[in-house]
């Protein structure tokens, strides 16, 4: 079932985020086989799994959205950069907008509404008490860049990827909880060249397949794909600007806190081509769940043991897991069978 | 012709052996100076209209800013490239972050990537960009290196961006201060 948004936790200092009992049913669970290696795991975005699926509409808002803007919100002030686009984006920025605002609005009308009168759009996030009056396409008539107003009320980053040259290029995007990897430095760069530093994909031809499918994806056809990784406190700032914060906690596992200190953190990541601009677009929606609640699903306990313990070592150092990973492996070994 | 990736860190450039494009009408030769250079004697051989042009990459780089953008354009490229005539060819030379903040300037000024071609880079040293407090250090030989900017010790990865002609340097004993690997030189 979908659950409303409850009040503001923390993915920081005290680190007061949890998962209620229906957050974990509707946890997007990534792992298909019990060992795990990389693919082109694409496919429609389109619902499934039900009323209230973290897959039941284009953008999927959760209980943890108050705190995820509020994360955000304290992401931006810290680390303006996190908010950056190229010159040429202003109109995909637009397209995120409109694409944006129709969604939530259609599919939450409880919490957005969306009002158009020719260019002038009437605005209204209940969930956040916004409500506002701009001329679309006129960046001078919000209160904010484009990208920075619509980012700071939907959950997940956003990437907007220009098109051209039979390539996409990273052009514009707002990365407060991004896994490792730095919008300033990556900004402008090819998709091949921001995929750069990841093992495997290149010499196994992914890349080239990944790219090939994207930049053929037509309006109206969103699709998405899981990946994830491991974090140690639900901490969503993981960012190579942050790494001096958030680095030391790798040391602080043990076994008797490896429960709960543990996240798996599985991104939903959903692609949609932008109307005007032909830009792609990319949804970065981030979920964290520590040990002791995926483990109160057997299956997923078991297929976690079976994934941890076949992880190439390539990965297991890539992902950033080599501290903990055969404690990790050693906890979960009493659910595989 | 343009820099093909290398394939292990597929952002890392690889440069090919230049050789001159007869089919141009005009050449224009960027090279840094006071580095080793191929391009005075490809420049010589070069039956084309031509002009080379000798410049210190501390005229192309602000190393006191620490934002995005970071080139500025001298006046003598700007006037050479606003003259270029539609079949022009770019040949540069000089230190990586040299080669890549020409190129940046010469496509922002409406050349086509293969109207650039960029020589083997003449030095290993690298412009490094933190990711913790985005300062950019030049001529950077050797990883770990300390930041300039805010002090840390930075391992000097191959990720590599065109636009800001940097490799990105990443704090190494972030999770354990006490772990400093050996200095080794940059390749």
């Amino acid at each position: 079932m979908r659950v409303a948004p409850k009040p503001i936790q923390t993915f920081r200092d005290d680190f007061s985020y949890t998962n209620s009992s229906d957050a974990i049913k509707r946890f997007p669970f990534p792992f298909p086989d019990d060992t795990y290696r990389y693919s082109v795991n694409i496919e429609p975005h389109l619902p499934k799994e039900g009323k209230g699926s973290a897959y039941e509409f284009f953008y999927d808002v959760d209980e943890h959205y108050l705190s995820e803007m509020a994360e955000r919100d304290l992401v931006l002030r810290k680390r303006p950069s996190s908010c950056l686009m190229l010159p040429h984006m202003d109109l995909a920025c637009w397209d995120l907008i409109d694409v944006s605002m129709t969604h939530l609005a259609k599919d939450y009308p409880e919490y957005f509404t969306l009002a158009k009168n020719d260019d002038q759009w009437c605005w209204e996030n209940k969930l956040l008490k916004i409500k506002d009056e701009f001329v679309f396409g006129d960046s001078s008539s919000l209160p904010m860049p484009p990208m920075e107003y619509i980012g700071r009320q939907v959950q997940g980053d956003l990437v907007l990827m220009d098109q051209r040259d039979q390539n996409l290029f990273m052009d514009a995007g707002i990365l407060t909880c991004p896994a490792d990897w730095s919008l300033a430095f990556d900004v402008g760069m090819s998709f091949a060249e921001w995929h750069g530093p990841v093992p495997f994909v290149h010499s196994e031809g992914i890349i080239e397949r990944a790219l090939k499918f994207l930049i053929s994806i037509p309006q109206g056809q969103a699709t998405r794909r899981l990946n994830w990784t491991l974090t140690v406190n639900p901490r969503m700032d993981v960012s190579p600007e942050t790494y001096p914060e958030w680095g030391p906690d790798r040391l602080t596992v043990t076994p008797d806190n490896i429960a709960e200190k543990v996240f798996l953190r599985v991104e939903l990541q959903v692609f949609d081509r932008m109307p005007r601009s032909n830009a792609l677009m990319m949804n970065i929606r981030t979920y964290l769940m520590n040990m002791q609640d995926l483990v109160t699903n057997p299956v997923w306990a078991k297929r976690l043991y079976h994934v941890m313990k076949t992880l190439p070592p390539e990965l297991v150092e890539y992902k950033g897991l080599t501290r903990y990973h055969p404690m990790l492996v050693d906890w979960l070994a009493k659910y595989q069978k | 012709m343009e820099a093909d990736f290398d394939s292990s860190i597929k952002s890392r450039p690889l440069y090919q052996a230049i050789s001159i494009n007869d089919k141009a009408i005009f050449s224009l030769f960027v090279v840094e100076a006071g580095q080793d250079s191929n391009l005075q004697a490809l420049y010589q051989f070069c039956d084309t209209q031509k002009a080379i042009i000798t410049l210190p990459l501390t005229e192309l780089s602000d190393s006191s800013l620490k934002g995005f953008e970071r080139t500025i354009c001298p006046d003598v490229l700007s006037v050479a490239f606003a003259n270029l005539p539609m079949s022009a060819q770019l040949y540069v030379s000089g230190s990586e972050a040299f080669l890549w903040d020409v190129h940046k300037l010469a496509v922002q000024a409406g050349l086509l990537a293969e109207q650039i071609r960029l020589s083997q880079p003449t030095t290993p040293a690298r412009r490094v960009f933190c990711t913790h407090c985005y300062n950019q250090m030049e001529n950077v030989l050797h990883t770990p290196v300390e930041c300039s900017g805010c002090g840390l010790p930075l391992l000097v990865r191959d990720h590599f961006s065109r636009r800001l002609g940097a490799y990105v340097g990443l704090n190494i004993n972030a999770e354990d201060k006490t772990e400093l690997p050996a200095r080794e030189a940059l390749k």
